[in-house]
């Protein structure tokens, strides 16, 4: 799809050949140069796409921790009423898919994996709600017997994924060796019955990359639920943070940016190992006394300090803006410090970090490197999911949280789409 | 020679049709169908008992716990079955007994002989460990789910009441046979149902 402005480009270049003003030479040469001009349009309906998305995905994690914030005060028929809503969603569009015979990617991917979530969802808040007891084993083997029909609908490789998940954390967490066994012999039919018998593919080796991905998340999800503090999971952004900028720093040709950039990483990764491996650090002493010790403010004046020779190096507003706005309020934050309450801290950092995951994306976007653009917005996806689960901020701030940065980032891909894109 | 092309054509497709169609029907009916029965025997048993059941109280002794699937949650064993019992015939770990009350109040709770009849509560547990005439029994409930007031009554039962000393914390249950539901909690004189 053209843009309007190129689309009138084209109509008058017609027109100046037919009237002879420019040659057909001269009309091929500017054609050709506008037409390079639209492919890179695509790119920028991508980015459009993907904010939106993310905008999206955003507000829906407000919307759910609005409600979880009101949770307890609900009455229990009200909540079981609004358990049911997702699954009830998920088997109407289920309806549709079968009823209307819609045998696309999108429409099976999406009402498999939407059934898949609306039943863990469904059942887990019975479970809640009830204090229904039982292992976590159990509720997966529960919740993939119920879903096993999905599978003969919509032949959905984002269902088999998800229930390779869950399969993996319920052999860890079961109890027995009888369902242990029931497990695993349920996790072999789903390695090997979707792939061959409903696709006919033989395709395996991405079923087993696909599969190896899973259980190394598994493993890495129940490692880190065990052995670490709940805070890693707040660090755990943090060190992708780390890692975008030195391998950005470390990829440039500048040593004017590759120091600084490189000098960031490592304070970055320094303070996380740091927070890591003393966990209670994080909690008990950060959070509550550090603040107002020269240690922590030197710690952060430093990382300001880097991020305002950074602001300085990028020449354009939208660097400026993302590195700028956060910063000045850490700033103010650091002189009025003692009137403010604790959860303004994380808030602020938490402000600082996508400033700088932001502008890895737009610094992605100006130098045509996609894996800057994607560094970030893994980091991005990472960011809010720890922020979701996070218990540093109170739900009510979260929640406005989530609804304000939806909105800003659905505005951001509304702007995107209108913006003229900046020839390569 | 086109009719019959035709008729070929349509046939085929018929029988396609007839052989995958179907099966993707009775796929989705049989999907919504598990998921309803699931839900509905979870919340249809709840209800049954949380309306039909007899109250009980255990006396519990929480302790805080945290994971990132659950957040934050209270797990307790009810002091029923945390104690050892004296055992005076041969039971062996995996074995299974009943646990009933041994007063009207249902206050007394003790390993019973029988399995009691009529509307009285009991439960039906495994034995987790048996050692030197003594048997450990593994807890029917591990876990409560707390809003936040009584959480924050927990936690503040849990560190001292008002004349000192920690409040005596009781999980209230609903029994239903052997069916039993946690309906709320009791921390000193403050009563948490779930509404």
């Amino acid at each position: 799809m053209r843009h309007p402005r190129t689309h009138w480009l084209f109509q008058q270049i017609q027109e100046w050949q037919a009237a002879r003003v420019i040659s057909d030479y001269q009309a091929e040469a500017i054609r050709n140069r506008y037409v390079s001009q639209a492919f890179t349009m695509g790119r920028k309906s991508l980015a459009a796409i993907i904010w939106s998305v993310l905008g999206a995905f955003s507000l829906i994690l407000g919307v759910v921790l609005v409600i979880a914030n009101e949770w307890p005060s609900l009455m229990r028929y009200t909540r079981l009423a609004i358990t049911v809503i997702p699954i009830l969603g998920s088997w109407v569009a289920m309806a549709v898919m079968v009823w209307k015979k819609k045998d696309t990617v999108v429409w099976r991917e999406s009402v498999a994996c939407t059934n898949l979530l609306a039943m863990v969802v469904a059942l887990a808040l019975v479970c809640q709600m009830y204090n229904i007891q039982g292992s976590t084993g159990l509720f997966f083997v529960t919740v993939i017997a119920c879903s096993i029909p999905v599978l003969l609908v919509t032949r959905s490789l984002g269902w088999m994924i998800g229930t390779g998940l869950m399969i993996n954390v319920a052999l860890v967490d079961s109890d027995g060796l009888a369902l242990r066994a029931g497990i695993a012999l349920l996790a072999t039919g789903m390695l090997a019955v979707p792939d061959t018998v409903f696709r006919r593919s033989n395709d395996w080796l991405r079923l087993a990359l696909g599969w190896c991905v899973t259980l190394g998340f598994t493993a890495a999800m129940i490692w880190m639920s065990e052995a670490l503090h709940p805070s890693a999971f707040m660090i755990l952004p943090a060190i992708v943070w780390s890692t975008i900028i030195g391998l950005g720093g470390y990829s440039t040709k500048s040593w004017a940016v590759r120091v600084p950039m490189i000098a960031v990483a490592v304070a970055g990764l320094f303070v996380t190992l740091f927070l890591g491996s003393f966990p209670t650090i994080w909690d008990e002493w950060v959070r509550t006394s550090v603040v107002e010790t020269p240690i922590f403010i030197t710690i952060l004046g430093g990382m300001l300090g880097l991020q305002l020779s950074l602001f300085l190096m990028f020449k354009t507003h939208w660097f400026r803006w993302c590195l700028l706005a956060p910063s000045g309020v850490f700033l103010l934050g650091m002189i009025i410090y003692k009137f403010l309450p604790i959860w303004v801290f994380p808030m602020v950092s938490l402000g600082i970090l996508v400033g700088f995951l932001t502008a890895a994306v737009r610094y992605g976007v100006i130098v045509h490197r996609r894996w800057w653009i994607n560094a970030g917005l893994v980091g991005f996806v990472l960011i809010m999911l720890a922020k979701f689960f996070g218990a540093d901020l109170p739900m009510g701030i979260r929640a406005a949280g989530f609804l304000v940065s939806g909105g800003v980032l659905i505005g951001i891909g509304y702007r995107l789409n209108q913006w003229t894109w900046q020839k390569k | 020679m086109d009719l019959a092309k035709k008729i070929t054509s349509r046939l085929r497709r018929s029988v396609v049709w007839c052989r995958q169609w179907p099966l993707v029907l009775v796929a989705f009916a049989v999907t919504v169908g598990l998921q309803l029965i699931v839900l509905t025997w979870q919340v249809v048993g709840s209800e049954w008992v949380l309306h039909r059941g007899v109250t009980v109280r255990h006396k519990i002794d929480p302790a805080d716990s945290y994971d990132f699937f659950r957040g934050h949650y209270f797990e307790f064993i009810p002091a029923v079955f945390r104690h050892s019992f004296p055992s005076s015939r041969s039971i062996l770990a995996g074995d299974q007994v009943v646990v009933g009350p041994t007063d009207r109040q249902n206050t007394q709770w003790a390993i019973l002989a029988t399995v009691p009849t009529g509307n009285v509560p009991y439960y039906r547990v495994s034995v987790k460990s048996s050692n030197a005439g003594y048997f450990f029994l593994t807890p029917p409930f591990r876990r409560i789910y707390l809003d936040t007031d009584a959480m924050a009554a927990v936690t503040k039962g849990l560190s001292k009441g008002r004349n000192g000393q920690k409040e005596p914390i009781y999980l209230i249950v609903k029994h239903y046979k052997e069916h039993a539901m946690i309906s709320g909690l009791q921390v000193g004189s403050r009563n948490f149902y779930q509404k």
